[in-house]
């Protein structure tokens, strides 16, 4: 259930891994800090999370690190700060060690989403798997971004059983958002076809573009703070936009994270 | 064809049981029968025996096997016992055995067991594969699909793949088959089951391959416990040659069981941002564990070349058993489910597998 909490929290999820969860998750949160919200980025994954990998974070406070019962008032003490020019969001990242993962349960992490409600909006990337914590995530979750491909036969069977069952646990379908990422990769799958066998059609779909991606990822920079002239960049955008009801337009080359509408945006967040 | 057959067991019921039902089997003949093993070893020769059936849960049977495949080359031992036990039965393969079957067994028992038991060339101890990776799209599925073709075409031994990756099992789409028994129905019954029993639950996928297919619907995966599948891969490691095991992602005690029970770990990872070498470093010293126990750990990444290898080996401190080419045959093939024909193909990614398959048949060896 969604009830008793304000921000929005929008949980990236997928039935395949590899298929750009983290970059999806990573770039939701840098496009709405980049749009002035108040942004909490949290990484499920979390054996073998990437998100401070991929946002270039080291030797920060992790998900592990946040006592059981934590007050309200100390929650902030294990947020970090991924800045990057005047652009800034939080982030719980997982755990650096493997061992540490087993430390974390579904009622820490349910409490802590509960202490973050004062951010606008909580990104939780996750593990492709149907576990507990995910499905506790999920619960409370306002949106469900479940991330698809279109490229392998047997990726996409196990798309349409995972957004089936999806459905079976009583989600509420306008909750669940089957976003394309890769979209006009060379396959010789069509993306329609997969929107058949979902019986869905895709929320909105995300270019294919390896390099822009690829070069982010080791930059540690999100692609909508790049200043990369990729579709994929506009793409990742525009379902930022989708998630606050933006107006069309193109994205500000210069960042305002730190701007006037974001400062009342973030005071009325409090 | 007919059966000159020789009884080692001390329990009367046994033979009686067995003369009975030799009756309606004219193709098998009861030639002799001893309660101690010394004496068969000693007397069989004078009746040209080609089939013995020995009562392995007795230690000194068990022990006398290898002679009895030095002395009687030509003729088949079949293990018999009353309670199936994975480990006499592996102690009794690796001792000359074929196979076991439970008492009390029938004619089509027999008959079934040693056409089953008999498949492939069974020139090796059973060997098995557990294949982890820290994350998915690793290329485990499809090296595991080409690793059997492989065995099968070095060998003509047996092979069968364990789809126990449960939530998200792809392996049937692979060989383009429809889920008939699953490892479902395999873990729930296996209490009541013995190789014999449990063959018909894999399904033949290819000339010598057979899948044990994972849930046919995802939330069947809860009703798999790890006890059961543990059960169930080590009922398999008697009936086939080799056993490789797909398995899901991350550390789990589903994945870590099954690499406990394995002969050699695969690790696999496939190269995209490079943080997926950092992910196996981390979890490298819990499988060095294992192969300071014995275990054959091989670390195997795919989209990579021979100058990432050096690389890779480089950052993990640990040597790389093989780096796969990406290979966009491959990619088309599993959408087509047309996989077998990708290792009859001349390619360095056909080359690179059969060079691994190679590896896993010396150790069997």
């Amino acid at each position: 259930m969604a009830q008793g909490r304000s921000s929005i929290v929008i949980t990236v999820f997928s039935t395949t891994s590899g298929i750009g969860k983290t970059l999806v998750a990573t770039n939701l949160a840098a496009g709405l800090a980049l749009d002035g919200f108040a942004v909490c980025l949290i990484d499920l994954d979390l054996q073998y999370g990437d998100v401070a990998n991929y946002l270039n974070l080291q030797d920060v406070p992790t998900i592990a690190d946040i006592p059981t019962s934590i007050p309200a008032n100390k929650i902030r003490n294990y947020i970090s700060e991924y800045r990057y020019g005047n652009v800034a969001f939080s982030v719980i990242p997982a755990p650096y060690q493997i061992a540490n993962s087993y430390n974390v349960d579904e009622r820490t992490v349910l409490s802590v989403i509960n202490h973050l409600d004062y951010f606008n909006f909580i990104i939780v990337d996750t593990k492709s798997e149907f576990n507990d914590m995910n499905m506790a995530v999920m619960d409370v979750s306002t949106i469900i971004n479940f991330l698809c491909v279109a490229d392998f036969v047997p990726a996409i069977k196990n798309l349409k059983n995972g957004y089936e069952a999806i459905l079976r646990f009583g989600y509420d379908v306008n909750k669940v958002r089957p976003v394309l990422n890769r979209s006009g990769s060379q396959t010789l799958i069509d993306a329609e076809d997969v929107e058949v066998v979902l019986g869905k059609n895709f929320y909105h779909r995300l270019a294919n573009d390896f390099k822009a991606a690829s070069d982010s990822i080791h930059s540690g920079c999100p692609i909508v703070l790049s200043n990369s002239n990729s579709k994929l960049k506009k793409d990742i955008y525009d379902l930022v936009g989708l998630y606050t009801n933006r107006p069309k337009k193109a994205p500000v080359e210069k960042a305002t994270g730190n701007g006037l509408i974001s400062f009342f945006k973030r005071l009325w967040s409090r | 064809m007919n059966y000159n057959v020789i009884l080692v067991d001390a329990d009367d019921s046994t033979l009686n049981h067995t003369v009975n039902i030799f009756k309606r089997f004219p193709n098998f003949t009861l030639v002799s029968s001893y309660r101690e093993v010394k004496s068969a070893i000693g007397q069989s020769s004078v009746f040209d025996p080609n089939l013995f059936l020995i009562d392995i849960e007795n230690t000194d049977n068990r022990n006398m096997l290898p002679a009895f495949a030095d002395i009687f080359p030509q003729a088949i031992v079949i293990g018999i016992m009353s309670k199936w036990d994975a480990d006499i039965t592996f102690e009794s393969i690796r001792g000359g055995a074929i196979g076991c079957i439970l008492k009390p067994f029938s004619g089509e028992d027999l008959t079934d067991a040693i056409k089953l038991f008999s498949r492939g060339v069974r020139n090796t101890i059973p060997s098995s594969c557990s294949f982890f990776s820290a994350k998915g799209r690793s290329g485990k599925t499809t090296l595991i699909a080409n690793l059997a073709l492989s065995i099968v075409q070095q060998t003509g031994d047996l092979v069968a793949i364990i789809d126990a990756d449960l939530q998200f099992s792809d392996m049937a789409i692979f060989f383009d088959v429809e889920p008939v028994t699953t490892i479902v129905e395999a873990t729930r019954d296996v209490k009541f089951l013995s190789p014999l029993r449990l063959n018909p639950y894999f399904l033949p996928v290819a000339d010598n391959i057979q899948l044990l297919c994972g849930p046919r619907r995802l939330e069947y995966s809860e009703l798999v416990d790890v006890e059961s599948l543990t059960a169930v891969v080590r009922m398999a490691q008697t009936l086939f040659h080799y056993v490789l095991i797909d398995l899901p992602s991350g550390l789990s005690p589903f994945s870590t069981s099954m690499c406990e029970v394995a002969d050699t770990v695969f690790i696999c990872g496939m190269l995209n941002t490079n943080f997926e070498v950092k992910h196996i470093k981390r979890t490298l010293p819990l499988f060095e564990k294992l192969e300071r126990d014995g275990k054959k750990l091989n670390i195997v990444f795919s989209r990579a070349d021979d100058k990432q290898k050096l690389e890779i080996e480089k950052q993990l401190g640990h040597k790389v058993a093989a780096v796969l080419p990406n290979e966009f045959l491959m990619v088309s093939a599993a959408n087509s489910g047309n996989i077998k024909n990708i290792m009859n193909q001349k390619n360095l990614l056909a080359e690179k597998i059969n060079k691994l398959a190679e590896g896993i048949i010396n150790h069997a060896d």
